[in-house]
């Protein structure tokens, strides 16, 4: 091997330790990862908005028929959220990792009083970042739409079929508490 | 270029085209029916209707970008991701708005049959004969005597779900048994008919097969499954389309040939024969343009796009296009107004709801200016009522165990009742609201754009306002409470029942066409779609559109048989 080409690959080799350490410990800025006004998260930072929504909305273990809770609101996102709003997104989650001081992305998910205590501060205060507030509540309502809409959800809170099996136009719901409706 | 020859030619196989179809075809004409856009098969073309809400990888929402590219149909309420593969983008087919016209479009076999919501009513001589009572538009040539038999063909094939009402602003049909009106709907039926003598709510008639004839069983539909999924295409045939039933029949007598990706350019006019001798079609894809001749010509691309063709089909005879020595062409385009809508809350029912789903709601038929004039505005308008509550998600409060325990610990609760009209009002046609051609700007195949120019006028804000009165009168006569009046302000054209242009009527000088639907002055060229319609009225227009096509094609068989064509 050629002296400059082994140089040149330690010298590559340390730039990718360098980057894959700060992957782990997730110091990369969030607005790193936009990429032609699409967020597109890493490994890392997916899984902690994972831990992030199911903080928000405890429903580990309730159902398989819940889709993950990160892979739906970065779809939402990027997708139905105009490029202002992704990028208000991307800076705000930033500026969550940042209040969190979470450098290594870890959320213990079964105590989360704590982050909760600093959310619900966050919303109560008006002087509140606009970013930080659009993240918390995104995360949020898209949370919640991704329980809401699950089949776990509507076949078994909402009782919803797309074959509806008849048609009762005047129902006593009194005294039909346990049917199907 | 390549030739061929039909004896009879249809330019656009949506609601009536496919009826034309059907007729011809039957009675053994060689038909060709042309379609600008791609071909829809029955269930196979269906790629969601089996789809879960669950599945759809935005929960129903249209992305930002499509949205944006599209604003004109992104504001038609059903412009969904379950089927936003059926409605054409404003990006892909662009026209120009002299006056703001949201033009909702479906370029496919099947058109917008696979879209429309369904509801059949008839015409009755109130409507017929407005227009020469009330002093607008032009006299219709034909009665509801003259379409009568045709409603009733019409009906008794596609399916129609109704009740006997025994009005007389709305005539009975060849009903199918409806499903019943739930508890708040017949509450509020009730309170209207001990309040006032000249209004009644009725079940909503609509095109689904409440229960499945053998002649629907022989077009391979079957029952409704009140899925309420009808705008994905229904793999029972539950409802009808031209793609479930009137396409599929004529294609079963040999004599059709269907031609997707045909965007006609023109009909063709014979100087020696003083005919239509068929038409010019570009192939959407390829760009190649074919000539087809055929001894009779039906226009059924939709109101504004069959006033386009016949703009566009200009000859030494006719340099203004088709049939358009008067210069009325284009002119005298009405459309309903759907501005108005007043909800409210019902508390009372409290113990009651509905079990399942139906395709339909209720129905108030008009019932201003119906023996004289009585309002400060000409004509009037029906209404839709709707009854319904459901299960409420509580969105919850707060964060973490708290807002989940909420959601999950809790079975939803049912809500009070919701309950709402909207107004379904007739425009009067006018010389300005017209569809014309740009002069110097053309499509992707080579098309001139088209322009349109339609807007409210002061008889419809008048009729609004009768409307917010009435029908808060009449939900207060109900005990309803929260009562609001909306207004959407929205554009002419999200109702999506554009009419005219190349209207009926009894003389050569002030319309298009006569009384059965021929250009008066070239009579092998019908126009059977909406571009026909003489003055609008309240009714939803598929049902008469459909009656109407079926009377042409039979008197045009007729006519063929006698040589009169």
């Amino acid at each position: 091997m050629h002296r400059r080409e082994a140089v040149k690959r330690i010298a590559l080799a340390s730039i990718a330790a360098m980057v894959m350490t700060r992957c782990d410990f997730g110091e990369e800025e969030v607005t790193e990862f936009l990429s032609e006004g699409k967020l597109q998260l890493n490994q890392k930072h997916k899984k902690y908005l994972a831990q992030i929504s199911e903080t928000f909305l405890p429903i580990k273990g309730k159902s398989d028929r819940i889709d993950p809770a990160a892979d739906f609101i970065m779809t939402m996102v990027n997708d139905c959220k105009s490029p202002a709003d992704i990028q208000k997104f991307a800076v705000g989650f930033n500026d969550y990792k940042n209040l969190m001081n979470q450098s290594s992305l870890e959320i213990d998910t079964d105590e989360p009083e704590e982050v909760l205590t600093v959310v619900e501060g966050v919303l109560d205060k008006k002087e509140s970042k606009e970013e930080l507030t659009y993240f918390i509540l995104t995360v949020r309502e898209l949370s919640l739409k991704n329980l809401t809409s699950s089949a776990f959800f509507m076949e078994d809170y909402l009782d919803y079929q797309l074959i509806p099996s008849e048609y009762i136009a005047c129902y006593d719901i009194t005294k039909s508490q346990n049917e199907r409706i | 270029m390549n030739e061929s020859n039909y004896d009879a030619i249809i330019i656009g196989a949506g609601m009536s085209g496919g009826w034309v179809a059907k007729e011809l075809c039957e009675q053994g004409l060689k038909t060709l029916l042309l379609e600008r856009g791609p071909d829809v098969k029955h269930i196979q073309d269906y790629p969601t209707t089996n789809m879960q809400p669950w599945e759809f990888k935005h929960r129903g929402e249209m992305p930002y970008d499509v949205q944006k590219e599209n604003p004109i149909v992104s504001r038609c309420y059903a412009f969904k991701e379950d089927n936003a593969h059926f409605m054409v983008k404003d990006k892909e087919h662009p026209y120009k708005q002299d006056k703001p016209f949201d033009w909702i479009r479906g370029y496919q076999v099947g058109g917008k049959s696979l879209l429309w919501a369904r509801q059949t009513q008839r015409w009755s001589d109130f409507d017929f004969e407005g227009p020469a009572r009330d002093g607008f538009s032009v006299d219709w040539p034909i009665r509801y005597k003259d379409l009568a038999p045709w409603y009733s063909k019409v009906e008794k094939f596609a399916g129609i779900t109704g009740n006997k009402d025994g009005l007389e602003t709305l005539p009975d049909g060849e009903f199918l048994p409806a499903w019943q009106l739930n508890c708040v709907q017949d509450y509020f039926t009730d309170v209207i008919a001990k309040n006032y003598k000249d209004r009644h709510v009725i079940f909503g008639r609509c095109a689904h097969l409440a229960e499945a004839k053998d002649i629907h069983r022989e077009q391979g539909r079957t029952q409704c499954m009140k899925r309420t999924e009808c705008e994905r295409g229904c793999p029972f045939g539950g409802y009808f389309s031209s793609v479930s039933s009137t396409i599929p029949w004529a294609l079963k007598s040999g004599n059709l040939t269907l031609k997707p990706y045909s965007v006609v350019e023109s009909v063709m006019y014979d100087e020696e024969s003083g005919k239509a001798s068929g038409v010019r079609v570009i192939d959407s894809n390829t760009k190649e343009v074919t000539e087809y001749t055929s001894k009779i010509v039906f226009l059924n691309a939709g109101s504004i796009n069959t006033v386009s063709i016949l703009l566009n089909s200009k000859s030494d005879r006719f340099p203004n296009g088709l049939g358009n020595d008067t210069g009325l062409l284009g002119k005298y385009v009405g459309f309903h107004n759907y501005r108005g809508k007043v909800n409210a809350i019902h508390d009372g029912h409290i113990n009651t709801a509905v079990k399942g789903r139906i395709p339909t709601g209720a129905y108030i038929p008009r019932f201003q200016n119906i023996h004289r004039q009585e309002t400060d505005f000409l004509r009037g308008y029906a209404a839709t009522f709707f009854a319904g509550r459901s299960k409420q998600v509580e969105m919850g409060e707060g964060f973490g165990h708290a807002l989940s325990s909420q959601i999950l610990d809790n079975q939803p609760e049912y809500g009070p009742w919701h309950v709402g009209s909207g107004i379904m009002g007739a425009t009067i046609p006018k010389e300005t609201n017209y569809i014309k051609l740009d002069e110097t700007e053309t499509d992707e195949w080579g098309n001139p754009l088209i322009r349109i120019s339609m807007e409210y006028d002061d008889n419809d804000e008048k009729m609004l306002k009768h409307f917010f009165g009435q029908f808060t009168e009449m939900f207060e006569k109900a005990g309803f409470e929260n009562i609001t009046q909306a207004d959407s302000k929205q554009a002419p054209g999200l109702d999506i029942h554009e009419m005219g242009g190349a209207r009926m009527g009894k003389d050569a000088k002030t319309s298009v066409l006569n009384k059965w639907n021929q250009l008066h002055n070239c009579k092998n060229v019908f126009v059977t779609d909406g571009a026909c319609m003489t003055s609008t009225s309240t009714q939803n227009p598929s049902l008469t559109y459909m009656a109407i096509s079926a009377r042409a094609a039979n008197y045009a068989v007729e006519a063929l048989k006698k040589g009169e064509i």
